[in-house]
């Protein structure tokens, strides 16, 4: 499957980091993620950086072989655990930078992993956390044999109470903002609770969608040294690395013919103009498009 | 050699002030320090009925009332109209380092009763207090720089050079008649410190004191107090339990010494299927005892030896319990009777009250964990009975000398399945004169001989 706008999302993310690296000695950092089959993101890490320290979790046993066999270098360590004990031992207070890139919903990223994570982590370390913020996630979900309503689950998997005044959120487009908020908060707290001097500095949250809708949040955790390199750096004045404003990555799928296409009229000061393109795109994928064509992914080779 | 000379003379004994602001703010939670603000409104709105001669709806005493809790990284603020502070009792007593011997009695239902509240929840939090009281006719506002005030030791010397405690806070804008403030009180602290900046900006914590208000206030917002936190009003989480034709907790009444006590338990859920280490169960932090002193829930979900759970005859507590309340009440009009520790986040367990209502509780709660173990023979039809008993909050319990529970059906005949080594069924079979015949005949055999020869006549 194509996923172009996950791809973009992962580039804007190490672009910040490159940003950051101007105070940070980013290729040094411990890069803990779950690389699944493909690696994507400790691809990027490895290239970029040059980062050696790398780690996968990957919880299904079954799996142990491929995950071996697919692990594109020698520099990545595999954890075959589940995320919540893989992160306990494997963060010992070395900058790091966790990705927690779950494919499923919120519930995930509120049964403890996050609160590890943060436990494990040092000043100057970033955590990210992505998932799936369907809205429909939260019906027809019983707790205790009774079915519950779908703001009852949210306070439930939450163990928040202060969300059932949120119900109203509960909407297909504006479930996605609410999830980001969640997750935030939960970093946030996280931090203030267990990592004494230090602060949570929300970077990045990403809306964006291949095929459900998906959020990613993250931030650094710095205490108040970090705090004035990470403004010395300069990464909270990109565009695409807004805090805990919300940001649409809304790409869409091109043809490798389209982009081409597309490309020849890169860059441009002014917006493209559609009527002068031979084939139709929404005004607002053409934006999206001209934001980020040198991110754009070329698929040629898996398009087959 | 000449004889000593006797005299007498005196050592100086004076309190420092850096002791009191550190013994005082140790050990002790923000929450509850945010508890003991919340309950110095509460009993105004009684003091002041008193004061002005009122008659409190005895049901909802406080409707009508809101506090007003708000707090960030900048500042903590409570803000009430319970009445305020008379100028004569914010003179004498109100700031006092603990009640003292001659201070006026305290009143029906008081909950605030050890005189170190609001000093306590000042230091904890902050620097910088400004405040301001009103009765509707009088007021006064106190501002106050505690580091200031920590470092001028007020004390002065009388004649003969003893030291001489003078301890006082600054009233200003002091009006005896007449003032245009409307009624209530009011306290907001800056320069908070460090500690505390991180707990106000931790949605964690805001989180907790909203359950803990819901929780441990229930009794007070059932009867029409209303408490806002950060603009969010908190909704009571009053402990249930089911109560029809089938199901009846159990409720007792006493009064004793002008006490009274008051003892309910019941079911509030169906037990668990599975109680095994590795079953998801429901959380079971709300299931337990609850001890209620003048409304305020001191002790809330007790699993321990406190409210007799392991005591002989009752089980130590079990997630086959879940289900399982108990709510122990103990109101009084003269508050220092009641078996409450200072913090009100515990029971004093010795309190001669307490000690009197513990065997009753303990009964009661042997009766519920024996029918949680029947009715494990009959467990589906009485989960459907349990469920369909719908849950009613303690308050609306009615008095039952007994719980009422359904009877589990036990059957007539029971299955007994065990494991031998084969040669020594043979052999038993063999001496049975059963050689051929199924293991399961030698077992029935074996426990008939035994039957025949030990136990029937």
């Amino acid at each position: 499957m194509l996923r172009p706008n996950k791809n973009v999302e992962r580039k804007l993310i190490l672009k910040t980091l490159r940003a950051l690296q101007s105070q940070f000695d980013v290729p040094k950092y411990r890069y803990v993620g779950f690389g699944s089959m493909w690696f994507s993101d400790f691809v990027l890490m490895h290239k970029t950086f040059g980062t050696s320290d790398l780690v996968t979790i990957e919880s299904q046993k079954s799996r142990a072989k491929r995950v071996e066999f697919n692990k594109p270098f020698a520099c990545i360590a595999v954890r075959m655990e589940e995320a919540a004990t893989a992160l306990g031992d494997v963060l010992d207070e070395k900058p790091s930078i966790v990705w927690l890139d779950y494919d499923g919903p919120l519930k995930n990223a509120t049964s403890g992993d996050v609160e590890t994570a943060v436990g494990g982590m040092s000043s100057g370390s970033i955590l990210l956390v992505t998932v799936n913020a369907v809205v429909d996630q939260l019906k027809n979900k019983k707790v205790n044999d009774e079915e519950i309503s779908p703001v009852d689950y949210l306070a439930e998997i939450c163990d928040d109470t202060g969300l059932i005044a949120q119900r109203n959120r509960l909407t297909r487009n504006d479930f996605p903002q609410l999830v980001a908020e969640i997750l935030h908060r939960r970093i946030k707290s996280a931090v203030l609770d267990r990592k004494q001097d230090c602060e949570y500095v929300p970077i990045w949250t990403y809306r964006y969608a291949d095929d459900a809708d998906m959020i990613t949040v993250g931030g650094m955790i710095a205490d108040a040294t970090d705090k004035a390199k990470f403004d010395a750096s300069g990464a909270a004045t990109l565009s695409f690395a807004t805090g805990s404003t919300l940001f649409d990555i809304e790409l869409p799928v091109l043809t490798e013919k389209e982009k081409r296409a597309l490309d020849k009229l890169l860059p441009s000061d002014s917006p493209l103009n559609l009527a002068s393109l031979e084939f139709e795109l929404r005004p607002s994928e053409v934006a999206a498009y001209q934001s980020f064509y040198l991110e754009y992914p070329v698929f040629n080779e898996m398009a087959a | 050699m000449t004889d000593p000379t006797y005299t007498s003379s005196r050592a100086n004994a004076n309190p420092s002030k850096s002791f009191f602001i550190t013994m005082l703010t140790r050990d002790i939670d923000l929450v509850d320090c945010i508890l003991d603000l919340l309950d110095n409104s509460v009993d105004g709105i009684g003091e002041a009925a008193r004061r002005e001669g009122r008659e409190l709806d005895p049901n909802r005493p406080f409707v009508g009332h809101s506090v007003y809790l708000t707090y960030d990284r900048e500042h903590f603020a409570i803000a009430d109209a319970s009445g305020g502070i008379p100028i004569q009792v914010a003179e004498e007593y109100a700031f006092r380092f603990g009640r003292p011997d001659d201070a006026p009695p305290l009143n029906d239902g008081t909950i605030g009763l050890y005189g170190i509240g609001m000093k306590r929840a000042i230091f904890k939090m902050g620097n910088v207090v400004t405040m301001q009281s009103s009765t509707g006719t009088e007021s006064f506002s106190l501002n106050l720089n505690v580091d200031t005030w920590r470092r001028d030791p007020q004390v002065r010397r009388d004649l003969t050079g003893h030291e001489i405690v003078e301890w006082s806070f600054p009233l200003t804008n002091v009006l005896r008649a007449g003032t245009g403030i409307r009624v209530g009180t009011s306290i907001k602290i800056t320069e908070l410190y460090d500690g505390i900046v991180r707990q106000f900006d931790s949605p964690t914590f805001t989180e907790r004191l909203r359950r803990i208000i819901a929780r441990d206030y229930a009794f007070i917002l059932s009867r029409g107090l209303e408490v806002y936190v950060n603009g969010v009003a908190i909704v009571a989480v009053m402990p249930v339990m089911r109560e029809n034709s089938d199901f009846a907790p159990f409720r007792h009444v006493e009064e004793h010494g002008g006490v009274r006590i008051e003892i309910t338990v019941g079911l509030a859920a169906p037990p668990p299927d599975d109680t095994s280490a590795t079953a998801r169960n429901p959380d079971s932090g709300i299931y337990g005892w609850y001890v209620v002193c003048n409304d305020r829930v001191v002790v809330s979900a007790d699993k321990s030896a406190d409210t007799g759970w392991g005591v002989k005859p009752v089980p130590a507590w079990h997630p086959q319990y879940i289900g399982f309340i108990g709510v122990a009440r103990f109101d009084s009009s003269q508050p220092e009777k009641l078996p409450w520790k200072t913090t009100k986040r515990d029971a004093e367990t010795s309190n001669v009250f307490y000690q009197r209502a513990l065997p009753t509780m303990m009964r009661a709660t042997k009766k519920l964990t024996d029918y949680t173990n029947d009715r494990r023979a009959d467990a589906k039809r009485l989960k459907k009975l349990e469920k369909a008993a719908p849950p009613i909050p303690v308050s609306r319990v009615t008095v039952n000398a007994q719980m009422k529970l359904p009877i589990p059906v036990t059957k007539e005949t029971v299955l007994i399945q065990y494991v031998r080594e084969v040669a020594d069924v043979n052999a038993a079979a063999e001496a049975l004169s059963l050689v051929g015949s199924s293991p399961s005949e030698v077992g029935i055999r074996t426990f008939e001989y035994f039957y025949a020869r030990e136990v029937s006549k």
